[in-house]
């Protein structure tokens, strides 16, 4: 067993890796793209994903990702003025979850993580959530 | 002579035991080997301590000399009937095990095709995310957990995800789930194994986002909205949101300790005691085979 515990040793590693965990590969990218329209309440433009992303990506990568969404059949898009703005295709995630259902479902009648997690809340750990969650400050 | 092969099963207890306190102050990755581990040795050597015991019903069944005459001396009869009961009782709730895991592991066209996304989106509203081995790996999100994060918060939830996946946590909970099936005693290291492996993916998707308060922050949340409705869990999947979240927050909350003395101990306790119950069941075997081989 060595001494340097995980933590420690990728603390180290955080320094040095610092740059390259600024590049996100292009299924991060993806996901994150993708979870911001979701998030979204309407149809949202390149400029509007990035911004919402924190805007430290390339406008043109915001681009390339949602063009590559769009291939996939995730995301639909309308002409709105010059530019497109991107929607999450709620059709293609319902046949999905369609898809899905027999995983989704199967989880229900094994009861014991569901128990588990409403048990794991007590009234202790609602508590100390909201505590932290005040700690924390909103947003 | 025959007293060590009740060891096994009393190591069982203690490892279990020991994984508990492991749970807490030992880093993630660590203790969830090592928990794994124990257990693997605690439940081979009970399992086997209890097909030695039994070994001396059945064998009377089929009146084997050396064996009834075993089975006779030095283990009582109910004993063995006992041992065997539980035997098949174990024998049953790893099948059980099985059956509840199977679906995980089917091929993933079923449910994902190749050119889709890491992320899958399943429009509900309700608060749910898991991680998903099949197919190379899904993160499988509702709506309702997307909108209730912010960006940099369902970074962190992506991370988290990610590091099941990465790290193959199902495995280590598929394993400890055969434990606790194959030893009762064990029961309670599958929810030491699933602590460990949520507090692990916490550990990198903190280190993912370089913050440890966000990533505390973004499990605050999704845990408060997940419970201020109805929630639905999913076995055998590992969720951004369950198990001890307050706990996993509070360590999020704190930086990352250097090992404590009683973080060691509790590593050694829980090693020790795995190999104690392989020591027994080996040691009742030589035993064993000393006996009947005069």
């Amino acid at each position: 067993m060595s001494r340097s515990s995980p933590e420690r040793r990728r603390a180290s590693q955080t320094v040095d890796k610092l740059g390259v965990r600024e590049r996100r590969s292009a299924g991060e990218l993806e996901a994150e793209v993708l979870g911001a329209l979701w998030a979204a309440v309407g149809p949202m433009t390149p400029g509007q994903v990035r911004e919402v992303l924190g805007g430290e990506l390339a406008y043109t990568t915001v681009l390339s990702v949602l063009a590559r969404l769009h291939t996939k059949g995730v995301v639909v898009r309308d002409k709105v003025g010059r530019a497109h703005a991107y929607s999450p295709s709620v059709a293609e995630a319902e046949l999905t979850a369609r898809r899905m259902q027999d995983l989704l479902q199967r989880g229900d009648d094994r009861a014991g993580v569901l128990q588990r997690f409403v048990a794991g809340l007590s009234r202790k750990d609602r508590a100390l959530l909201g505590e932290f969650t005040q700690q924390l400050g909103d947003r | 002579m025959w007293v060590v092969v009740y060891l096994p099963l009393a190591f069982a207890a203690c490892v279990a035991a020991a994984a508990a306190l492991c749970a807490g102050p030992v880093s993630p990755r660590l203790a969830t080997w090592m928990t794994v581990g124990a257990g693997v040795a605690a439940a081979t050597s009970s399992v086997w301590a209890l097909a030695l015991l039994s070994a001396g019903f059945v064998e009377r069944g089929v009146r084997v000399e050396e064996f009834s005459r075993l089975g006779a001396k030095v283990v009582p009869h109910t004993v063995s009937v006992v041992a065997l009961v539980l035997l098949v009782i174990g024998g049953l709730r790893v099948v059980a095990a099985c059956v509840r895991h199977w679906p995980l592991y089917r091929k993933a066209s079923q449910a994902s095709r190749a050119d889709e996304p890491e992320l899958i989106v399943v429009p509900i509203d309700e608060p749910v995310a898991f991680a998903w081995s099949a197919g190379g790996g899904r993160i499988v999100v509702s709506r309702g957990m997307l909108r209730r994060l912010n960006a940099a918060e369902r970074r962190v939830l992506f991370a988290h995800e990610r590091s099941h996946l990465r790290n193959h946590h199902h495995r280590f909970q598929l394993v400890a789930d055969l434990c606790a099936g194959a030893n009762p005693l064990l029961n309670r290291l599958r929810s030491d194994v699933e602590f460990t492996l949520e507090r692990w993916a916490d550990e990198d998707a903190a280190f993912e986002v370089n913050d440890r308060r966000l990533a505390a922050r973004a499990l605050a949340r999704a845990a408060t909205v997940s419970t201020d409705r109805h929630h639905r869990g999913h076995a055998g999947r590992l969720g951004f949101e369950r198990y001890g979240v307050a706990r996993r927050v509070a360590a999020l909350l704190v930086d990352p300790r250097p090992r404590s003395v009683r973080a060691t101990a509790a590593t050694v306790a829980l090693g020790g005691f795995g190999l104690l119950a392989l020591a027994g069941a080996t040691m009742a075997t030589l035993d064993l085979i000393r006996i009947t081989g005069h």
